[in-house]
């Protein structure tokens, strides 16, 4: 790399951190977020256990915290295949959704972040007994898809009630939410990037976590996820659509065509 | 055969020496180790290293690598030393391997440690170290060996212990890459496929302090080293006590010199008798295992490489057959599967592409690679996205499909539809692109087969695989 271009990438890596330290006041700071402006990043931050401190509300916290660990690490194993890597912030929680929104939305975008996750342990509401039982949730903020997709929604949480007394296994949960939401963040990216191979890839590996994820649900959550299933096909189709479109495309969608994501 | 389990001599002891007896004093050691190897010829070696001085037994053509494994969180938690129950978990799994692993006769086994003072075990670094291009040429694989490694993280809570495992496998300077060659009358042309991954999450377990305690002591009932293959034989020692918290620090090691049914000959590296220990127990009293399956999984990978490497590297001992090989794959994925109820599509479908792997190389015959065919189908159910599980069905399929006199037209049509499929999901992977320029040579001398799928489709293919920057 010649200096100039050294020099260059620091100017803008120093001033994407200043802005990550003042437009992101509002969310609790994450230096290793900055240090790469150009790779998409999954940012995994803390978990969140508001009240009166018990043993078992702790226990919780930190089975919550250690699957938001465990799962970084997995993240990270894969991040070559999927060009997509995790970070994460220690102590990063935000107290409210309503953070991600106006400049820190495109702030974080400009960083490469493309989904924040944290977990909350809070008071089950609402049932009776709700006073001896807790709610342990894993919070999503696809920040790729409030961005550019805002009518979408890009919040999701994932709700783990745990009755007191039991043995309610967070940990044994398998990570196919944040697999799905990951490569659908991603994948979003990629289509506006133009980057139409990859983004056709990821794409299909989102539809496949997404439709395993609704297979898991129950309730009203199922509606959801067939829902961003629809989208992840229909975008698929519209990024092969403009990759055809395009005339200085030359890749493999030129051979398949409009072929979807095969069974 | 020879097995070797060696853990050098004590740290806390160790660090009392001077650093120049300490060189001399691992060189010495190490040297008995390659004697004791070379005295067996074809062997295998277990032994214990730093982190920071890691090292592989560069005669066995596979390596497995056990780092330890860690508690997870913050930089203070991570530092904490290990309780009891987790330090014995991770030596019980040790001891697992040592039994299980003589029936591969040439292996290299290395618990890797982190010993005080010195940097974590982080898996890149150790791999970057022993397998990758960079590697120290004088700790690292030779190339063409395979590395196998396993890590992962511990949670405890009272008295149970969550444990997520992560693996990863390679062969120094080599791809995992497959290519078998179609020929017809008029040509040939060759297919190629690599595995749908090299790394894997596998599902996270929970298992209890009184598990390992009862694992903990069926291995000491085991541990009675004797004088003769049975249980009527004299007792002349007993392994360490693995349940006491210095054991992780502890000289230990020993060679197999010997395998009789369920019994190993051991020869004690560190001080002690030799003799022969009951190597087997049963699964009902020795559930380790079914507690963490990924042993299982880890057998089925370590028979994979040893596969691979007796076909495509020279110089290394020979191991069990190919049939033998399969079998133990085949039996470590069914009781991995059977122990596991977690879904893990990731994990299982590397499984299925590993078995299809190993039976389409050693297939001499149809029905094995219809057997593959199945394998790799199953791999493509679970991971669809995955555009090399794609390629491994399809450089099966095309060899059943489309090669020798009794080709089938009709099987055209659906073999580059399944062609097709793999550059849809992934429109930049080589092997997919490559597959399908490939059977479009097939093709150029099967006219029955262009008309089957439709002369017009056949020519705008070929058009748009011209103007692919990867195939001009």
């Amino acid at each position: 790399m010649k200096p100039g271009r050294r020099i260059g990438s620091r100017l803008l890596a120093a001033a994407l951190g200043a802005i990550s330290c003042g437009a992101l006041a509002q969310l609790p700071d994450c230096r290793a977020i900055s240090l790469d402006p150009a790779a998409y990043k999954v940012v995994l931050g803390e978990v969140s256990a508001p009240g009166d401190a018990s043993r078992e509300r702790d226990a919780i916290r930190d089975r919550l915290r250690f699957k938001l660990r465990t799962q970084a690490e997995a993240l990270q194993l894969v991040a070559e295949q999927r060009q997509l890597r995790s970070v994460v912030c220690e102590g990063r929680a935000p107290e409210d959704e309503a953070v991600f929104s106006g400049s820190t939305l495109d702030d974080l975008s400009r960083l490469g972040v493309v989904m924040e996750v944290w977990g909350t342990v809070r008071p089950a509401s609402g049932a009776a007994g709700a006073a001896t039982a807790r709610e342990a949730h894993l919070n999503f903020a696809v920040i790729s898809l409030l961005r550019f997709e805002p009518t979408l929604g890009g919040f999701f949480d994932l709700n783990f009630i745990t009755p007191a007394g039991t043995s309610a296994d967070v940990v044994l949960k398998d990570n196919v939410e944040l697999e799905a939401l990951a490569t659908l963040a991603v994948a979003v990216r990629y289509r506006r990037d133009r980057r139409y191979d990859t983004g056709a890839r990821t794409f299909c590996e989102a539809q496949a976590h997404i439709a395993r994820s609704a297979r898991q649900a129950t309730g009203p959550d199922v509606t959801r996820w067939n829902g961003l299933r629809e989208y992840a096909v229909a975008s698929r189709t519209a990024l092969v659509n403009e990759a055809l479109a395009d005339p200085q495309y030359t890749g493999g969608l030129r051979v398949s065509g409009a072929r979807g994501c095969a069974p | 055969m020879r097995v070797a389990l060696w853990r050098p001599a004590h740290f806390v002891r160790e660090a009392r020496l001077s650093a120049a007896w300490r060189s001399v004093r691992r060189g010495m050691q190490w040297a008995a180790a390659l004697l004791a190897i070379a005295a067996a010829g074809p062997a295998a070696a277990m032994m214990a290293r730093s982190c920071d001085d890691a090292r592989v037994f560069s005669q066995s053509p596979v390596n497995v690598l056990l780092l330890p494994y860690t508690y997870t969180g913050t930089q203070e938690q991570m530092a904490r030393p290990l309780s009891e129950a987790a330090g014995r978990l991770g030596l019980l799994m040790e001891h697992d391997s040592l039994i299980e692993m003589t029936k591969f006769e040439t292996i290299g086994v290395v618990n890797l440690v982190r010993t005080p003072g010195s940097r974590p075990c982080e898996s890149d670094r150790i791999w970057d170290a022993l397998a990758g291009p960079q590697r120290d040429s004088s700790a690292g694989l030779r190339r063409g060996a395979a590395a196998v490694m396993m890590w992962g993280r511990i949670y405890e809570e009272g008295t149970t212990l969550y444990v997520q495992t992560y693996l990863r496998f390679g062969r120094a300077e080599v791809s995992e890459r497959v290519e078998r060659t179609v020929t017809t009358s008029s040509g040939s042309a060759t297919f190629a496929a690599q595995l749908p991954s090299q790394v894997v999450t596998l599902p996270p377990r929970r298992i209890t302090r009184d598990d390992i305690a009862a694992i903990n002591r069926e291995f000491m009932r085991l541990a009675v080293v004797r004088d003769g293959p049975s249980e009527y034989a004299r007792i002349v020692d007993r392994l360490p006590d693995l349940g006491t918290p210095e054991a992780s620090m502890r000289p230990f090691g020993y060679a197999v010199t010997e395998v009789r049914g369920d019994w190993v000959k051991v020869l004690p590296l560190e001080g002690g008798q030799p003799g022969w220990i009951r190597a087997r127990a049963d699964a009902s009293t020795w559930p380790l295992r079914d507690r963490l399956p990924e042993l299982y999984f880890l057998d089925a990978v370590v028979a994979y490489a040893h596969l691979r490497v007796a076909q495509e590297a020279s110089g290394f001992p020979k191991p069990a057959s190919a049939s033998r090989l399969i079998n133990y794959a085949r039996q470590s994925l069914g009781r991995y599967r059977e122990s596991t109820k977690e879904a893990s599509p990731a994990a299982d479908a590397l499984g299925h592409a590993l078995l299809g792997t190993m039976l389409m190389l050693a297939a001499s015959d149809r029905p094995r690679l219809e057997e593959a065919q199945v394998e790799f189908d199953q791999s493509v159910r679970l991971v669809p996205y995955n555009a090399e599980a794609r390629n491994l069905a399809n450089v099966a399929g095309v060899q059943r499909c489309c090669s020798g006199p009794a080709r089938s037209n009709a099987a055209a049509g659906a073999m580059m539809s399944s062609l097709l499929d793999a550059v849809s999901v992934d429109p930049a992977n080589a092997n997919a692109l490559g597959n399908l320029a490939a059977f479009h040579r097939l093709l150029d001398g099967w006219p029955d087969g262009v008309a089957a799928i439709g002369a017009a489709e056949v020519e705008r293919q070929r058009t748009a695989l011209k103007q692919l920057p990867t195939l001009r």
